[in-house]
């Protein structure tokens, strides 16, 4: 369970000034169902994600995570979260085996623990051919995986995933697909972003589009087509930027 | 703040480090080499220069030979000293093709035998190993045979040698052959050691931080359930081992380079009075150790800060700059340590190793010493903490 409350996060930049990245977001995502941010780059779907991961702290809102505050109990959040990125890279000098034993030491798992969890993750997806090979001398599949098992060690009950497939070759991809899909299946709580209408459609339960910091719409596929009375994403995005431009200028 | 993350992050840096060639290199391969190539190498190289000037001997041209032929054949019998005939005799030295020219003055055997002074010159090449050694050669011939005039004319004159020589001066050293020992290593050991403890940090510093950042791995670790506290941490107690290995490696390597260099007997350490007190051995070992965390800190503030290892490095070298120099406070002559140099770091520890290789030890200062380094390195890693903390720092664009 994610409950996300008046998220606001400005960032100041030397040239542009103040920019809210965020702009006093609320939304919720419930267990056992993949909720997915939708946007162009840009629109702050990955500050979001950040801030849910305690990576980053919000100017002001907060969220909680099954009820740990991000801002008040940032490490009791961080162990309900199981986060991946793009940028959550692998430790290139360690074996997948060492990077999934080191993680699930950091949240405070026991050894004997740790080593029935990675056993069932590295036989879940195939990864026995390869744990006691370094991580830089993987293939991206293989490395993708690894990603997962480092994500999954400490058995979290919610997943945040930002921009899960990018940059992943099809069988990368497909394995990632199958984990988010077990992870529903599971009853975990899933929030993605994707910039790849094809990738929420595929996926997401509900669907909020995020334009410059702001959600336009939250909902179903089905209830995004009933709404704007087109029939895929893009289209739907399209139509709902132009509105809430429309809007402003009618402002 | 939970001591076993710390823990955990410390054993697996050490376990990515100790893979890492680059680590390695600069933990433990240069130390160990330094010294041996430095000292040994320049040894061997100075050696094998001055034995080649030695066999080649050396060429002097005598000028107004007929006017001196007394000492003309003295120098003719001295060992490694050719005398050739030539007319440009000054081109002759500036070409190298000779290596000394001795000026005999007119009619120089009727003034000695007048008894008065006259004056020989001799042309040589300060800048030339070959003409400095031939110039020294000639002086010891001429010396000589002032000697003898002088002892002749005071036997003609019935005057005894006590005449001209009242008294003899003796100095006698009283200093132990530890201080003696010490003095050389206390001018330029405290300086090399205290530069490779910070080279020792400077790779594991950047690597495990700005590095991380490089190479998407900080992000990875920031959503694990340690705090940056813990984080920082953990990193700093790397980088802190491996200074300290890389203090205690250049120590070891320099004594085994001493204590081989004077069983060779090669020519530079040659009757060098080397002998170093294990106590004295610990002590400067000891006093690294703060020092070493100090450096680690500094480092790790900077690197916390970089975007990616070239910016790190490229702050790290201006500070290296901005330590040699306290850190070469050591070869000052005069400079000693008291209670307000013993609050400069740097200052600090390169006086009080020169102080204890000399084997001079004031409690007091090595532990005033030690304790301010502590306090500074404890200063740097509440920096690095603080940056750390910050997502500014943290995510800079």
């Amino acid at each position: 369970m994610i409950q996300v409350k008046e998220l606001t996060k400005i960032f100041k930049d030397r040239k542009r000034g103040e920019v809210r990245a965020v702009d006093g977001i609320s939304f919720e995502c419930k267990p056992g169902r993949i909720f997915g941010l939708l946007g162009p780059n840009g629109a702050g779907k990955t500050t979001i994600l950040r801030i849910l991961s305690t990576i980053l702290r919000p100017t002001s809102g907060t969220a909680l995570i099954n009820g740990a505050d991000v801002v008040e109990d940032p490490l009791k959040a961080r162990r309900q979260i199981g986060f991946l990125s793009c940028d959550t890279k692998l430790y290139g000098r360690l074996t997948p085996r060492e990077m999934v034993f080191y993680f699930g030491r950091l949240y405070g798992m026991k050894e004997d623990a740790i080593a029935r969890r990675a056993e069932e993750i590295f036989q879940l997806f195939g990864m026995k051919d390869f744990i006691h090979r370094r991580n830089d001398r993987l293939s991206s599949g293989m490395q993708q995986k690894v990603s997962i098992a480092r994500t999954i060690i400490h058995d979290p009950p919610v997943m945040v995933l930002d921009e899960p497939t990018f940059g992943l070759d099809i069988m990368a991809s497909r394995a990632v697909i199958q984990f988010i899909r077990k992870c529903r299946e599971e009853g975990k709580t899933v929030i993605l972003s994707s910039h790849v209408m094809a990738v929420a459609e595929k996926l997401c339960d509900e669907i909020a589009i995020i334009h410059r910091g702001r959600i336009l719409a939250t909902g179903t596929l089905k209830e995004h087509q009933e709404r704007t009375g087109k029939e895929d994403l893009e289209e739907i995005f399209v139509h709902l930027v132009g509105e809430e431009n429309g809007a402003n200028i009618g402002h | 703040m939970n001591l076993r993350n710390i823990k955990i992050i410390y054993r697996k840096e050490l376990l990515d480090s100790l893979r890492d060639r680059r680590t390695l290199i600069s933990m433990v391969l240069v130390p160990i080499l330094m010294f041996p190539v430095m000292i040994l190498g320049v040894g061997i190289i100075m050696g094998l220069v001055i034995s080649k000037a030695v066999q080649k001997g050396s060429k002097v041209v005598i000028v107004g030979e007929s006017f001196g032929e007394s000492l003309a054949s003295k120098i003719q019998e001295k060992e490694g000293v050719e005398v050739v005939e030539m007319e440009n005799y000054e081109i002759a030295l500036r070409k190298k093709e000779i290596q000394t020219v001795l000026v005999i003055p007119k009619y120089f055997e009727e003034s000695l035998a007048r008894a008065d002074s006259t004056e020989l010159r001799i042309l040589y090449d300060e800048a030339e190993l070959r003409s400095q050694m031939a110039e020294k050669k000639l002086r010891e011939v001429i010396l000589d045979y002032r000697d003898e005039v002088v002892s002749e004319r005071m036997t003609s004159r019935g005057i005894e040698k006590s005449f001209l020589e009242p008294f003899v001066v003796t100095s006698v050293n009283l200093a132990s052959k530890e201080k003696m020992g010490g003095m050389v290593m206390g001018l330029f050991l405290p300086y090399m050691v205290i530069i490779l403890s910070l080279t020792g940090a400077m790779y594991p510093a950047v690597d495990m931080t700005a590095g991380e950042k490089e190479r998407g791995t900080l992000e990875t670790l920031m959503v694990s359930s340690a705090s940056r506290k813990e984080m920082v941490l953990g990193k700093f107690t790397m980088v802190f081992t491996a200074s300290v290995i890389t203090a205690l490696l250049s120590l070891l390597s320099l004594f085994a380079t001493f204590a081989l260099g004077s069983s060779l007997t090669i020519s530079i350490l040659e009757d060098f009075p080397f002998s170093i007190q294990p106590l004295g051995f610990v002590t400067v070992f000891f006093m690294m150790i703060p020092l070493s965390a100090f450096f680690s800190s500094l480092l790790m503030m900077i690197s916390i800060f970089a975007k990616s290892s070239k910016e790190a490095n490229s702050y790290i070298h201006p500070l290296v700059f901005i330590i040699v120099l306290p850190a070469m406070v050591s070869f000052l002559p005069g400079v000693e340590l008291n209670s307000l140099m013993a609050m400069i770091p740097i200052v600090n520890t390169s006086l009080v190793l020169k102080e204890v290789l000399m084997g001079t030890y004031h409690w007091g200062n090595i532990g005033l010493i030690f304790l301010f380094n502590f306090l500074f390195a404890a200063l740097g890693l509440w920096g690095a903490i603080g940056l750390f903390e910050k997502e500014t720092v943290l995510f800079r664009v």
